[in-house]
């Protein structure tokens, strides 16, 4: 995708409120970041601890109840857009250039997918296990791939910094 | 208005004065030593151990706090037996960070010693860490049947969750101060 300075959406997400506020008042940068580390965690701890459940680990741990945790990866779902939001509109064009962003964006995407297919795909009983219940095959499936594809999304964010873009 | 490349964010590279610090010679012979050169010079060695670094605390900090939730009185449907695997996560998490971040340590020695917001982290980390012992002895010794834990252990999950999250504010801080 081929960006400029001036392409519409560059100059729309500089020029917003957004844009405006993350650089012209100092602290909103390093804030956000604070934010966009606790939302990671937040994120982590809910989504991980479910899929590992469902992948046997802490058996004794019933399904059900930890669901009631998943206002916290919500939570850190809705801090991290927002947030990133403002990392992208303070500067969008070495963002939206970035590889390692793409590449973010794109696992999010696939994480994304993957709990609709969590939620809506497989039978309710995989969602449902008792204490000391093993999770079907698929649901294993999907539970891998949702930890797998979260800590890429940590690694790829990690590395927009290490190739141009962010703080260290 | 035209597109300019924005200039107003903070400088990621962090200026720091070393009048106030001893200089112990153990710290500048740790930032000279070949591990450090490789980890400031290496293409992959930093950003590979950094970003295991950030890994490692999503998992102490995001699974340490549905611990303490649950010490806390949240989500009681949870045996509390049945959440000791989750502190075994901790701290195989806090082992990888204690390694992880002594290398980076070393790789910058002087400038991470004078640096306050460092001490803060590791204070913060210190006390946060021995706090998850008497929580996991509760979750080790509780009655099956216990609703509520006692003052002190309550204490030490709330003090638990204040010290992790200020561990992330002065761990992301050191980038700038």
């Amino acid at each position: 995708m081929p960006l400029h300075h001036d392409s519409p959406l560059i100059l729309f997400l500089h020029d917003s409120f957004a844009g405006v506020a993350m650089r012209g008042i100092p602290w909103l940068f390093p804030s956000f970041e604070v934010l966009h580390f606790f939302g990671m965690a937040l994120l982590v701890g809910a989504v991980g601890v479910i899929d590992l459940r469902v992948l046997g680990f802490a058996r004794g741990l019933p399904l059900t109840a930890l669901h009631r945790f998943q206002p916290i990866g919500v939570a850190g779902l809705v801090i991290n857009i927002i947030t990133g939001i403002g990392f992208v509109a303070s500067d969008p064009l070495p963002y939206l250039m970035n590889v390692a962003f793409r590449l973010k964006l794109l696992l999010m995407l696939v994480a994304g997918l993957n709990i609709l297919i969590f939620y809506f795909v497989l039978p309710r009983q995989a969602r449902q296990l008792q204490a000391n219940a093993s999770a079907p095959m698929p649901a294993r499936l999907v539970a891998a791939a949702s930890l797998l594809l979260w800590f890429g999304v940590i690694w790829a964010g990690r590395f927009i910094a290490f190739t141009g873009k962010g703080t260290l | 208005m035209a597109y300019v490349a924005a200039s107003s964010t903070l400088s990621p590279v962090p200026v720091r004065s070393h009048k106030e610090c001893p200089l112990p010679a153990l710290l500048q012979s740790l930032q000279e030593s070949p591990f450090a050169t490789w980890m400031l010079e290496s293409s992959y060695g930093y950003p590979v151990i950094l970003t295991l670094h950030t890994t490692g605390l999503a998992v102490v900090v995001g699974v340490m706090l549905l611990v303490d939730l649950r010490v806390l009185g949240q989500v009681l449907a949870l045996p509390l037996q049945a959440m000791r695997p989750l502190m075994k996560l901790v701290w195989w998490a806090f082992f990888l960070n204690l390694v992880t971040g002594l290398l980076i340590f070393v790789s910058d020695a002087e400038r991470y010693y004078g640096s306050v917001n460092f001490r803060i982290k590791m204070s913060a980390v210190l006390l946060a860490i021995a706090l998850a012992v008497p929580v996991q002895r509760y979750l080790r010794d509780a009655d099956a049947a216990a609703v509520s834990a006692p003052g002190s252990v309550r204490l030490a999950a709330i003090a638990s969750i204040a010290l992790w999250s200020a561990t992330i504010v002065s761990g992301r801080l050191m980038a700038y101060f």
